[in-house]
C-alpha cells in the first residue's frame, strides 16, 4: 500500500473518493453507506453486515461459502488495487444536481491521484458482486443461462485495470477497460453508421434482461442502465465521467463489459461451440477459457481453435489441458500468482 | 549409429519440417488471397444472390473442415470466421434479416476482420443483399 498503509494508490492528501463516498446521494452510494453503517460525522466507514470485516466473515461459514463460491473476496480486490499498472487517470464527482464536476485528468503513474483506500475497496467489492450476482441465471440467446465463474470475471478485471475504475486512455476506459466497439454491441451502434437511426447492438438485449430481471441484486444496478438508449450511449469516451465515477460510472462499466463478456461467450462462441463440439460445449470451463481467449485476442482466435483442435472428437480434460497453455490464459494466471504475492496467500485466486 | 551420425540426422529431420511448415504457410497465403479475390469478385457482381454469397461461405467452411495439412486447416478455419457473420445474417433469420439485422451483423462482421479490403468488400456485399 502506498502512502503509509493508507492507500492502496493515490495519495492520502486527495481525499475525493472517500469524500464521495461519506456523501454522495447517489443511490448506490448511499446503499453502500447504509450496509456499512457510514459514521457520516466521524469521518470513517464502519463495517456493517459483515461486508468489509475479514475477521466477521470468518466468523460466519455460510457467509464464507458464499463469498469463496459466488462472489470475489476483498483481499483479492485489494491484492488488485496494489499492482503498479502505468495508466492515465480521470477522476469525477458529482453535483448536487447530479451533473459532473470538471473532471480531473492524471497523466500515467501521477503522485496525485485520490487515495484508494480500504473504504473504496470495499465499495468496488460491493458493486462487482452486485453486478455478478445480477447476472447469475440472466437468460442469454439460444436458451442458456449466464452462470458468472467469480474467478474469471476476476482474472479478466484484474488483467484489464487491477480494478482502478478511474483508468482512462485511447485502450480502454475505467474497471472493464471498455471499447467504443463493446459499447456499441451492448447498447447502440454508433448513430453515424446508421444514418441517424437508433440500431441496438448484439448484445442489448443483456441490458434489457437486466432491466427486467426479478432478481433482487439487479435492483439497484436498473437505475444506472434504465435510460442508456434514450441517452444513446454508444461510447466510454464520451462522457466519460458516466464510466468512470464512483456514484454510477464503476457499476455501469461492470454492467457493461461483464455484459459484453456474456454476449461473447454464449452468443459468438457457444453458439459456434454448441453447433461443432457439443461434448466440449457441455462443461462450463471450456466456454470460459474459450471466452478468455476471445476476449483478449478477438473472437476469431476462439472460434479457430475450437476446429483446430479438434474439439469434437477428445476428451474435455486433454482440450482444457490444452487451452491452459495458450499464451494469454497463461499471462492470466501469472497475473494471479502476482495476485497471490499481494495478497500474502490470502487470495487464493 | 554414432552420435555425431544421429545428431546430423535428427538436424536433417528438423530443418525438412522446417522447410515443409513454411512452404504450407506460403501455400496457405497464397490460397488465401485467391479466396479473397473471390469475395472481391463477389462484391463487385452486379447481380449477386444470397444462396450464391451463402453457398461461397459454405465452401470455406467446408476447407476449413476437411483440410489435412494443419498451417492451411488454420489458415482457412481463421479466414472462414473472417466472413460468417456476413453469412449468417442471411440463414439466422427465416424470413430474412431486416434492415437493424443487416446493420448489427455487419457491425459484428467488420469487427472479425483487421483486413481494410476485406471489411469494404464484406459490407458492400450486406449491403446488395439487404436491400433486395
Amino acid at each position: 500500500m502506498a502512502e503509509g498503509s493508507q492507500c492502496f494508490s493515490g495519495t492520502v492528501v486527495n481525499q475525493t473518493f472517500k469524500r464521495i463516498l461519506e456523501n454522495s446521494p447517489s443511490p448506490l452510494v448511499a446503499e453502500f453507506r447504509k450496509l456499512s453503517k457510514v459514521k457520516v460525522s466521524e469521518g470513517s466507514l464502519g463495517c456493517g453486515s459483515g461486508l468489509c470485516d475479514q475477521t466477521q466473515q470468518k466468523q460466519d461459514p455460510l457467509r464464507q461459502i458464499l463469498l469463496t463460491t459466488k462472489q470475489i473476496p476483498k483481499v483479492c480486490i485489494d491484492a488488485a488495487l496494489k499492482r503498479k499498472i502505468s495508466q492515465s487517470s480521470i477522476v469525477c464527482e458529482a453535483n448536487t444536481d447530479g451533473t459532473w464536476k470538471t473532471p480531473k485528468n492524471y497523466r500515467r503513474l501521477s503522485g496525485g491521484t485520490p487515495c484508494i483506500d480500504d473504504t473504496t475497496s470495499s465499495y468496488i467489492q460491493h458493486i462487482t458482486n452486485k453486478v455478478i450476482s445480477c447476472f447469475q441465471g440472466l437468460p442469454m440467446k439460444g436458451g442458456a443461462t449466464e452462470n458468472i465463474n467469480p474467478k474469471v470475471l476476476y482474472s479478466k478485471l484484474n488483467n484489464e485495470s487491477g480494478f482502478n475504475f478511474t483508468f482512462n486512455s485511447k485502450g480502454g476506459v475505467g474497471a472493464g477497460q471498455l471499447t467504443s466497439i463493446a459499447t456499441q454491441e451492448m447498447n447502440i451502434l454508433d448513430p453515424r453508421r446508421t444514418g441517424g437511426r437508433v440500431v441496438k447492438g448484439n448484445g442489448r438485449y443483456i441490458l434489457e434482461n437486466i432491466i427486467s430481471s426479478t432478481n433482487p441484486d439487479c435492483q439497484e444496478l436498473k437505475p444506472v442502465i434504465q435510460d442508456d438508449l434514450e441517452k444513446k450511449r454508444f461510447s466510454p469516451r464520451k462522457n466519460t465521467c458516466d464510466w468512470t465515477s464512483l456514484e454510477t460510472g464503476l457499476a455501469r462499466n461492470l454492467i457493461y463489459s461483464t455484459g459484453y463478456f456474456s454476449h461473447i461467450k454464449h452468443d459468438i462462441i457457444g453458439k459456434e461451440l454448441r453447433k461443432r463440439a457439443p461434448t466440449a460445449y457441455a462443461d462450463p470451463e471450456v466456454l470460459d477459457l474459450l471466452a478468455l481467449r476471445a476476449y483478449w485476442r478477438g473472437p476469431g482466435a476462439a472460434l479457430t481453435a475450437i476446429r483446430t483442435m479438434g474439439m469434437n472428437s477428445r476428451s474435455t480434460a486433454s482440450i482444457k489441458a490444452q487451452l491452459k497453455q495458450n499464451t494469454y490464459v497463461k499471462a492470466v494466471n501469472n497475473k494471479l500468482g502476482e495476485i497471490r504475492q499481494l495478497s500474502g496467500g490470502a487470495c487464493q485466486y | 549409429m554414432s552420435v555425431l551420425v544421429k545428431r546430423w540426422l535428427l538436424l536433417a529431420v528438423a530443418l525438412f519440417l522446417s522447410l515443409n511448415v513454411s512452404a504450407n504457410a506460403t501455400k496457405a497465403k497464397s490460397l488465401i488471397a485467391t479466396e479473397l479475390n473471390k469475395i472481391s469478385e463477389l462484391a463487385n457482381k452486379k447481380e449477386l444472390t444470397v444462396k450464391e454469397w451463402t453457398n461461397y461461405v459454405e465452401v470455406v467452411d467446408t476447407k476449413c473442415d476437411i483440410e489435412k495439412d494443419s498451417t492451411i486447416k488454420k489458415a482457412y478455419c481463421e479466414f472462414y470466421y473472417e466472413i460468417y457473420k456476413a453469412s449468417e445474417l442471411f440463414t439466422d433469420f427465416s424470413g430474412g434479416p431486416g434492415r437493424d439485422d443487416c446493420d448489427r451483423y455487419l457491425f459484428s462482421a467488420e469487427n472479425m476482420t483487421k483486413n481494410k479490403t476485406l471489411k469494404t468488400d464484406l459490407r458492400k456485399i450486406v449491403e446488395k443483399l439487404c436491400a433486395k
